[in-house]
């Protein structure tokens, strides 16, 4: 790959960036007048009405009337409209897709979820249902279709995020090198993104969650698998070929230890991800009668609050695991917080038994904790990532007058 | 309303004309020196610049007499092309580099070439304030050696071997000079030596060399992974190092991996990693197990000494050779799964070893999925941090100068 040069400071790039810094005071803090833009922002007054113009000609920007005089005339006050397009993100599942549907302030207009059976789970037909989903959103919520400018999907997969290729998905069938990206640009008229899911989930903790302000840290998630997104210096590392953060293969000293058998160490995943957890408990429940029965993962771990010795056992060793996952990462990247998240990851007595076990450690001090978006971490994530591109693609000049 | 906007921190406002124009140059002086000399052509397709902006920025530079214009460029279909290039005796810059046992300095002209280098022994006069004094006698040796004028110095950069607050330019802790905590090195340097100062931890300088003139010439994301006493990694991700929330990213001398042991070491105890792979920890390994051999006297080796052993078949040697690849094939996985990296360069007194970089590679072909980093053997060797040290100082002189 070669690098792009990185071209800094062109007119129409210049006005751009101003653009840019008077459309972020418009939405963070709501209705102004120019007056104040220019007093916040540092432009020149003529900057900011001529910059005021080129929004309100692509539509981002309408004055609302006069606001109060401090003595001569009153000034005209203005507002970001957040209804001039909307975004939309995609959640691939092993089970469902999930869809939301947000305003350019990233408000959910609406929200859908459809079951994803083993069946038609096949690229063309995970196309089609992600095509039908956002069209059947759009005209739930009377969205024409070129209402939407962005489109961001997450998957469960080692994603090229830059040619929109999922290069790996093991949850589904038939997933290796699928070009979902092209495929999705032939159903809708607007930019697609494809994503890793986990790297979206820490985006979504960055922008709303747990980690907000926070320019290095780590998302870890655990449920079917595990992984983790990385932010350095304020955005996401995907590394030189897209698998930064692949932290189910990692080696680490207690896999073999508790399980003798396991040396294949693709296994970390296996064993720490929720069927792993389920897998063992079963094993260990064929011997006693007393085991009582559980749904998913989180049962053996509300089982260990409750005191049972054998849910107890089980979630020490993976949290033994957990701990030095942590602290590899920790030493490697010195990140100010680690959050846990995922079905198995963001249980508290997870937390709990990790936090315990890195007091012993010599040398990283990390703060852990838990992610605060939970299920939607990844949705949240879609939206936010898309809201900069959705308002930059209307300000180039070459779009708004194409169509 | 305006009240809600006050108490937002105003964002960084677009550059006046000036300051932008000092930017491009930047920019431009930016892509001269990772490629030493380049035809205007061929910068200003790189630079991204418009031609009007671009040749504003090129006469800017050339006015500032650090870069000079010459028709050396090799000649395209008759015409001979303009090119630039820096003008080396515009100034000079002091690389030094602060370890455990050794002060290092270098003198560089403006072109990174090395006039002399110096040094002397840290063991006696480890303080902060013998090793300034030190370095002082060094630099006025290295500029009468080279008669050049002391007004000529520009700027100078210096490698710590400890945790090191480049922000603030001050170096928190580190285990292997007596008396150094929270020292500030760089206002230090400072007003010893009268000219601006950087300073950064002694295995990123390394790598910041390697990326310069080095293995990893070029490259954006790789790992220079420092073995000698201790273990550390330097990290160039997307083209920059990472230095993580409190500048200890890299510390990886205390990772787990399986065959380390995990017992809590006490603060300022070797990490796990280092306690086995670390030069101390293979010399260890060495006499464990040459006693448990039985085999009469053992003379004390070192590390790479140990593992050259290995290569003539002593099979003590070549066990404590293959448990240390083994080992350090772990954390070298480990490491390139979190960060995707695929090239690691190793360094330090026990990195350097080929054989080690042989056992490890070989380990790590075994492993077939998902990462598959290469290792090489610095080729700068014990001169990379002086080599960083220099480039940084040239950052810091190109852009007081530009």
């Amino acid at each position: 790959m070669t690098k792009e040069p990185e071209i800094i400071g062109r007119p129409p790039l210049l006005r751009q960036t101003n653009a840019q810094i008077l459309l972020r005071l418009l939405r963070e803090a709501g209705p102004c007048s120019k007056a104040d833009l220019v007093r916040a922002s540092g432009l020149s007054a003529p900057s900011v009405t001529n910059v005021v113009a080129h929004l309100a000609r692509a539509g981002l920007v309408e004055p609302i009337g006069e606001g109060d005089s401090t003595g001569g005339r009153p000034p005209d006050i203005l507002r970001f409209r957040a209804e001039r397009g909307c975004v939309a993100g995609v959640e691939i599942r092993s089970d469902s897709l999930r869809f939301l549907l947000a305003d350019l302030d990233g408000r959910e207009i609406g929200k859908a979820a459809v079951p994803l059976q083993r069946p038609s789970s096949s690229p063309p037909l995970v196309c089609k249902g992600i095509a039908e989903g956002v069209r059947e959103l759009l005209s739930k919520l009377s969205q024409p279709e070129e209402q939407l400018l962005e489109l961001v999907v997450g998957v469960p997969a080692i994603v090229n995020v830059q040619e929109g290729v999922v290069m790996a998905l093991s949850a589904l069938k038939d997933w290796s090198n699928v070009p979902l990206g092209a495929m999705l640009a032939r159903e809708f008229r607007c930019n697609v993104t494809i994503e890793n899911d986990t790297n979206l989930a820490a985006q979504g903790e960055y922008y709303r969650g747990a980690a907000q302000g926070e320019k290095n840290f780590v998302f870890i998630t655990i449920g079917q698998g595990v992984g983790a997104g990385i932010f350095v210096n304020g955005s996401i590392y995907r590394g030189s070929q897209w698998t930064a953060g692949e932290i189910g293969y990692l080696r680490v000293p207690n896999i073999s230890r508790e399980h003798p058998t396991i040396h294949n160490y693709g296994k970390l995943e296996k064993l720490l991800g929720a069927p792993g957890i389920l897998k063992s408990w079963q094993a260990n429940r064929r011997g006693s009668r007393k085991h009582p029965k559980v749904n998913c993962a989180a049962d053996v771990f509300d089982l260990a609050a409750a005191g049972n010795a054998e849910a107890k056992r089980l979630l020490k060793q993976r949290a033994t695991l957990l701990a030095d996952i942590v602290l590899d990462l920790a030493l490697i990247l010195n990140p100010s917080v680690i959050l846990l998240g995922g079905e198995v990851g963001n249980h508290p007595r997870l937390l709990q038994e990790v936090e315990v076990l890195l007091q012993g450690s010599e040398f990283a001090i990390v703060r852990v904790g838990l992610g605060s978006l939970g299920q939607s971490a990844v949705l949240s994530g879609a939206i936010c990532s898309a809201l900069d591109p959705a308002v930059l693609g209307l300000l180039q000049p070459s779009e708004s007058t194409g169509s | 309303m305006s009240k809600t906007l006050t108490t937002i921190s105003p964002p960084r406002g677009v550059p006046q004309r000036h300051l932008l124009k000092q930017m491009d140059a930047r920019g431009v002086l930016h892509q001269l020196r990772e490629r030493d000399f380049a035809s205007l052509d061929l910068l200003g397709r790189h630079a991204g610049l418009s031609s009007s902006r671009f040749s504003a920025a090129v006469s800017f530079l050339v006015k500032t007499g650090l870069v000079e214009k010459t028709s050396n460029g090799k000649s395209n279909a008759g015409r001979r092309n303009n090119a630039l290039r820096i003008n080396a005796a515009f100034g000079h810059v002091l690389g030094v580099d602060i370890g455990g046992s050794n002060l290092r300095v270098a003198l560089a002209d403006m072109n990174g070439r090395v006039l002399g280098k110096w040094s002397a022994s840290t063991k006696r006069t480890s303080s902060p304030a013998m090793v300034i004094e030190q370095m002082r006698k060094g630099v006025a040796y290295l500029l009468e050696q080279a008669s050049v004028p002391r007004r000529s110095l520009l700027a100078v950069a210096a490698g710590a071997p400890g945790i090191t607050d480049g922000d603030a330019g001050v170096v928190v802790t580190t285990s292997y000079l007596k008396g150094w905590k929270d020292v500030p090195l760089r206002s230090l340097l400072e007003s010893a030596l009268r000219i601006p100062a950087a300073v950064e931890n002694d295995v990123r300088m390394a790598a910041i060399g390697e990326n310069w003139r080095g293995a990893a010439r070029g490259v954006g994301n790789f790992v220079f992974l420092a073995i000698g006493t201790g273990i550390a990694a330097g990290v160039f991700a997307n083209g920059r190092l990472i230095h993580g929330t409190d500048w200890t990213a890299g510390e990886v001398g205390y990772m787990h991996v399986p065959g380390v042991p995990e017992e809590a070491a006490r603060h300022g105890a070797p990490g796990s990693l280092e306690s086995v792979i670390g030069g101390e920890g293979i010399r260890k390994q060495w006499l464990r197990s040459r006693n448990g051999a039985g085999v009469g006297v053992t003379r004390s080796l070192s590390a790479t000494e140990i593992f050259e052993h290995a290569q003539t078949g002593d099979l003590v040697a070549k066990g404590v050779l293959n448990r240390s690849a083994k080992i350090l094939a772990y954390a070298v996985y480990n490491i390139s799964l979190v960060l995707n990296c695929g090239l690691f360069i190793l360094g330090g007194g026990v990195g350097m070893s080929s054989p080690l970089r042989d056992a490890t590679q070989r380990f790590l072909e075994k492993y077939d999925e998902p990462a598959q980093p290469k290792l090489m053997v610095s080729s700068l060797g014990q001169d990379a941090q002086l080599v960083g040290a220099i480039r940084l100082a040239l950052s810091k002189a190109d852009h007081q100068s530009v």
